[in-house]
């Protein structure tokens, strides 16, 4: 009895075959132990590559990694958001080839500067206010910065040191307040953003 | 509760809209990040750039935040655009860059909240899926997450890795037969 070549049982394992071609093989198959073992071989390396597959790889802490993505993908979102308001005048500056990890990276590090600010503060920013209960959190957004307080202690991001204004700002009610700047100059977006979790 | 201070009158902005949008993207991301690193982590091979193509899948598909009225083909969008961003990494970059995991430092550290045994149960098959994934070249690898993991149609592969069906064809039973020998090795 001549047998299908491997390759063909692995494609006929997987439902890849040409109609003609599968009702062929299907028939000989059907009438051959060697090959429906096979088979059979092909479609359990199939199972434990989709199960194998559903596992996160050793040594990832999902639930980090998880987060910190997130994160990164809002900043893009608002990056990406900024850009778009101001490609025309994006377009003609220097850094027109400025990415969004570039300005990941720039937030990233003035995220970083300002949580350390905030383990380290003493005494709350008076421009935040609080405006509920014992422990009220405000989050306020301009073109100088953007903060938010619990009560007792206050962060607050300061937008770059610089004439212009905030290219936008905005405030949600579930807890950020952002603000994003174009230096006209150079092209170069920061965007600062404070979230409550 | 939250309070909330806006001193730009000329440019805030707020409201139900802006926050359900803002709602309906949180989900989306939560709903889905998981299975789309996955994807990307099982076709580049390392943590670093799959988390990178994740988020660069992610900003793509919520720059147009109207597509995700409808879920179901809101997922199967993102599905596209990660495989396809995957893809196109691997043809910049000519290769693949395999990254060891023990390698990585923090914050990609093993869960102190994990069963021991768990944890190294899981370590071994994922250990022992990167090690066969090896095995396979870049194409090979693709095609088989898209259409074994993925259940992407073979013709959608095609179209997905740019090649002719006979190519893709050639590919997945490429994959599957060195997948299933180096199984068949590991047993012996």
């Amino acid at each position: 009895m001549k047998h299908p070549s491997i390759e063909k049982l692995a494609l006929y394992s997987g439902g890849e075959l040409a109609w003609w071609s599968r009702i062929t093989m299907q028939r000989h198959v059907h009438s051959c132990a060697q090959c429906q073992e096979e088979v059979a071989l092909f479609g359990e390396a199939a199972t434990a590559v989709r199960e194998e597959t559903a596992e996160m790889p050793g040594g990832v802490q999902w639930d980090r990694l998880a987060a910190e993505m997130r994160a990164n993908v809002r900043v893009g979102i608002a990056a990406s958001e900024a850009i778009s308001s101001y490609g025309s005048r994006i377009e003609a500056g220097p850094a027109q080839g400025m990415s969004w990890r570039m300005t990941v990276l720039t937030t990233g590090f003035v995220i970083m500067l300002s949580i350390g600010y905030w383990l380290n503060a003493s005494k709350k920013s008076e421009q935040i206010a609080a405006m509920r209960g014992p422990d009220p959190i405000v989050a306020e957004a301009s073109e100088r910065g953007v903060g938010m307080s619990d009560g007792s202690k206050g962060m607050e991001l300061r937008g770059p040191k610089t004439n212009l204004r905030a290219a936008f700002v905005a405030v949600s009610t579930v807890g950020s307040a952002g603000a994003q700047y174009v230096d006209e100059e150079t092209g170069q977006v920061t965007v600062n953003h404070v979230y409550v979790e | 509760m939250l309070t909330v201070h806006m001193s730009d009158p000329a440019r805030q902005t707020t409201g139900n809209s802006g926050q359900e949008a803002a709602d309906l993207q949180n989900r989306f991301i939560q709903e889905h990040m998981r299975r789309v690193f996955l994807i990307i982590y099982h076709i580049v091979g390392n943590v670093a750039d799959a988390q990178d193509l994740t988020q660069e899948a992610f900003i793509k598909v919520l720059q147009r935040s109207e597509q995700l009225k409808d879920p179901e083909k809101a997922a199967h969008w993102l599905s596209r655009i990660a495989s396809n961003t995957a893809i196109d990494f691997l043809r910049r970059h000519g290769r693949v860059n395999f990254t060891d995991i023990d390698s990585l430092v923090d914050p990609l550290v093993t869960a102190h909240d994990q069963n021991p045994e768990q944890t190294l149960l899981r370590r071994e098959r994922a250990d022992r899926l990167e090690d066969g994934l090896r095995h396979l070249t870049a194409k090979e690898r693709t095609a088989l997450v898209l259409r074994d993991v993925e259940d992407v149609p073979a013709e959608e592969v095609a179209r997905q890795m740019n090649c002719s069906m006979a190519t893709v064809r050639s590919h997945i039973a490429n994959a599957r037969i060195k997948f299933r020998r180096y199984l068949e090795r590991r047993k012996a």
